[in-house]
């Protein structure tokens, strides 16, 4: 019988380690590739929402990139191991995430999920313009945005606040008009943090691809947003 | 050639006046230059692109605070039942035989030991620990074989604070692996190997 108990509860001990979230990512990424459990779920607690909110951005869809999540962490925790040094796990996250939504999007393009959506002339890739931003598919998600800009505001203009709110909504809509290529690397650029040259790395395409990318996705975002100012 | 440079425009945007998007983008927070000033493509792009990029920064310090932008529990559960049904225990280390049969530790958690152990180090992150035994020549370990307790070496890999003295460290750490790993599992090391390969705080 294989003794499973945590070295903290089987060696009691007048002195302690150091707690796992005193550690630097690094070493919590190299335990974990040696298949410590609660080492990985820092991990998850670290990144999922940054990969479920660019998913969700790419997809539109709360449920699919929920599901991308998963299938993507469960993907990091097999993949672990062989990964050749710690710092490559971010990127490797965000990369498996981008080409898992990018196959997605190509899906739904052979196949639309939504067969009222083709009788009605309207494409999956423009559904999000913002005069759709009655969409009751879309509003409940675009509605809690609204909350929490508010919640996060303080005593703020309440005139502003609401301005605020509908730019974000434009943006988020907008980005829905965006191909699926410029959207993941303007997503990945801007709302991520990623440099061009992590971006390359994580969409597989030279990084003046990247740049004109980025660059696409900006000129369609910055006069859909003029009417806003 | 046409075909090329028709590419070349599809990829990286211009304004009318001929200017590249990007280029007027990556200079959006410095003054407008005297071109910028009198030629309206410009004028016109610049705050465009200022109001993107406002907003733009709106949403990302928004989103991450935003409820309805994480993942549910339930993505988490699934993750961490698949993680936990498929851990890693490796081979195994007969520790003692009774009546009942043998008690062994596996080498997840005699890793998880040592990993402890050296923990208790200040300045000290373990990371990395591997197990290996002098007998086993080339051979790729089997998931739950038994181990020559007699013969166990490890290869422990460690960041270290910049602060410290390496050599007293290593010292002082081989020497706490070595006597917890005995008072906790009465397995007496054959070799430890320590590789200190970064230092977390710089």
């Amino acid at each position: 019988m294989a003794r499973t108990e945590s070295p903290a509860e089987a060696a009691p001990s007048p002195v302690t380690s150091v707690p796992l979230a005193d550690l630097d990512e690094s070493t919590i990424v190299a335990r974990a590739q040696d298949g410590d459990p609660k080492a990985f779920e820092w991990l998850i607690s670290a990144h999922q929402g940054g990969v479920y909110r660019l998913c969700f951005r790419m997809l539109d869809d709360r449920g699919h990139a929920e599901d991308i999540v998963q299938e993507t962490f469960i993907a990091a925790w097999r993949g672990l191991p062989h990964l050749a040094t710690v710092q490559a796990f971010v990127p490797w996250l965000y990369r498996t995430a981008t080409n898992k939504c990018l196959d997605q999007l190509r899906q739904r393009k052979r196949r639309p999920v939504d067969p009222t959506a083709e009788l009605d002339g309207t494409s999956m890739e423009v559904g999000g313009n913002p005069s759709s931003g009655e969409d009751p598919t879309r509003s409940p998600l675009l509605s809690s945005r609204g909350r929490s800009a508010l919640a996060d505001g303080g005593p703020v203009d309440p005139a502003e606040q609401i301005e605020t709110q509908e730019q974000l909504r434009a943006l988020a809509g907008l980005l829905q008009t965006v191909p699926p290529g410029p959207r993941a690397c303007w997503l990945l650029r801007e709302v991520h943090g990623f440099s061009y040259h992590e971006i390359a790395a994580i969409v597989q395409l030279p990084e003046s691809t990247v740049r004109g990318r980025i660059a696409r996705a900006k000129r369609v975002l910055a006069e859909g947003m003029s009417p806003w100012r | 050639m046409a075909l090329n440079d028709d590419r070349f425009q599809e990829e990286r945007p211009r304004l009318g006046c001929g200017r590249e998007l990007d280029d007027l983008w990556a200079s959006i927070d410095d003054p407008p230059t005297a071109h910028e000033q009198s030629c309206p493509d410009c004028r016109h792009a610049r705050a465009a692109l200022h109001h993107l990029a406002s907003v733009t920064e709106a949403m990302r310090d928004a989103d991450p605070q935003d409820p309805g932008l994480q993942p549910g529990d339930r993505v988490r559960n699934a993750i961490m039942m698949v993680a936990r049904a498929e851990v890693r225990r490796g081979r195994r280390a007969p520790l003692r035989t009774t009546t009942l049969g043998t008690i062994d530790i596996s080498e997840q958690a005699l890793t998880a030991l040592i990993r402890f152990a050296a923990g208790t180090l200040p300045g000290v992150h373990a990371r990395r620990c591997t197990i290996s035994t002098s007998g086993e020549g080339r051979r790729r370990p089997i998931a739950g074989e038994a181990v020559d307790v007699g013969d166990i070496r490890i290869t422990l890999k460690v960041a270290v604070a910049s602060s410290i003295s390496i050599p007293a460290t290593m010292v002082a750490l081989r020497e706490r692996v070595g006597t917890v790993v005995q008072a906790q599992t009465s397995i007496t090391m054959a070799q430890i190997d320590i590789v200190v390969e970064d230092l977390y705080d710089v």
